[in-house]
């Protein structure tokens, strides 16, 4: 699963959003670091879709724009927790890797 | 927040790009990207950025990737009309529904030909017989044109409609009983007495020179017809029939496709050989004054007259007989509707 498609599934678990607040809490969760354009956003969306991990929720029009919102589902959500526990296993391996002991022990006779 | 004008320009903008999404694509999901497109260009945007396009045109050509079915079975699809497993029909549906689809499965079912006569003489450096292949491909060209919408009804039947076991989905059609459709008269004959003008024009003075007595012979002719189906369609059109299963459509693009290129192949055939040239020029000289005179019957007609109306009546002096309902399909409304008690 990419970054961004990570990204996405994680703003949706926290709340329904429609295409825009999807992309600014994406720009939140990641620090500013992560900016979707339209394209990037949909094309993510449209397999998430296909997969079943994300669906439309409903529809309203605000100010003549159309705002349909998007949920994960509880297939999606479970991904996202598998997902969220391989990226803190690998965060956990690397930090003990990375520690002055565990860099001696590598280094040591 | 931006002005209605701003919108508007900024949507024409964003929709140029969205083109490069599938077609169903589009009819879903516009609105709402572009909606979010404005959102993210803020406020007074009237047009797309560049790099936001380039995004959307890169994206939209990945999409219609993804969901286009692989080389071999788009192959059995486009030569042999197979079915394509259901998870394909929306793309298939597109293909059916869009522009051009007799020049795509042309391509396709010829290619074998025009790389024989086109592609293999240009590479060994053989002459290529253009004025045999040229008429040909021309006339292949006007009659794809012509049936484009006979032949958008039975793919779509052949390739739409699913299978007893197949469950409906979104993109499916269905048979049932459709009212007929009939061509708007007024449009088509003045774009064929336009091509009938043009065609006369250029082809009679490549008439050779001993058969010049042919066109005003034909003229006369075409007059007395002219007369004779005007005289009818005034009695006649106002005693047709209430039309309840009828359903009045423009003729197509398609249609304007085939007058031009079948303009084109007239006057291509009558330069390549003089007789030929007085026989068209000498039909459409005739034809000419029975198309303006039908053309301005339908145009003062109080509501709408249908082209095989103006034949009809014009031909035989009767009223056309009343039409019916007919077998066809349709695109179901996807209502989920109530399930009766049993």
């Amino acid at each position: 699963m990419s970054e961004q498609a990570y990204l996405v599934l994680l703003a949706l678990a926290q709340e329904p959003r429609h295409g825009y607040g999807v992309v600014q809490a994406v720009k939140e969760i990641s620090d500013d670091r992560v900016h979707l354009g339209a394209g990037t956003l949909y094309g993510i969306l449209d397999r998430l879709v296909a997969a079943q991990y994300a669906e439309a929720s409903g529809e309203i029009v605000v100010d003549g724009r159309l705002r349909r919102y998007y949920r994960l589902t509880p297939s999606g959500r479970d991904v996202l927790t598998e997902e969220t526990a391989r990226i803190a296993g690998l965060a956990a391996r690397a930090q003990r890797l990375l520690a002055p002991a565990g860099r001696l022990a590598l280094g040591g006779a | 927040m931006a002005t209605p004008e701003h919108c508007t320009s900024f949507e024409r903008s964003a929709h140029r790009y969205l083109r490069a999404y599938p077609r169903r694509w589009r009819l879903s999901k516009e609105a709402e990207v572009t909606a979010v497109l404005a959102d993210l260009a803020g406020p007074g945007a009237t047009r797309l950025d560049l790099r936001s396009g380039a995004g959307l045109v890169v994206n939209g050509f990945r999409t219609r990737h993804r969901e286009r079915p692989p080389l071999h079975l788009l192959a059995a699809y486009r030569i042999f009309g197979r079915r394509l497993p259901p998870r394909y029909r929306g793309w298939v549906r597109d293909d059916i529904e869009g522009a051009l689809l007799g020049f795509r499965q042309m391509v396709w079912r010829f290619s074998p030909m025009i790389f024989a006569w086109v592609v293999v003489p240009l590479v060994i450096g053989h002459p290529v017989a253009w004025n045999l292949l040229g008429p040909y491909f021309l006339l292949l060209a006007t009659v794809t044109a012509a049936t484009a919408a006979r032949r958008r009804r039975t793919e779509a039947g052949r390739h739409l409609v699913p299978g007893v076991d197949e469950p409906f989905g979104p993109s499916d059609l269905a048979r049932g009983w459709i009212l007929r459709d009939r061509v708007r008269a007024r449009p088509m004959l003045g774009r064929l007495a336009c091509a009938a003008a043009v065609v006369a024009a250029i082809a009679t003075p490549m008439s050779i020179g001993g058969a010049r007595w042919v066109q005003p012979v034909a003229l006369a002719v075409g007059a007395a017809i002219a007369v004779l189906a005007g005289r009818r369609l005034r009695r006649v059109v106002p005693r047709r029939r209430e039309q309840g299963a009828r359903r009045m459509v423009d003729h197509g693009t398609h249609w304007d496709a085939a007058i031009v290129l079948g303009a084109a192949l007239l006057i291509g055939l009558a330069s390549l050989w003089g007789q030929v040239a007085v026989a068209i020029s000498a039909s459409a000289v005739a034809l000419l004054p029975v198309l303006v005179v039908a053309w301005r019957e339908a145009a003062r007609t109080l509501g709408e007259l249908a082209l095989v109306d103006v034949w009809t009546i014009g031909a035989t002096g009767q009223v056309s007989p009343v039409d019916r309902v007919v077998k066809g399909i349709f695109a179901p409304p996807m209502d989920t509707g109530t399930e009766l008690a049993q």
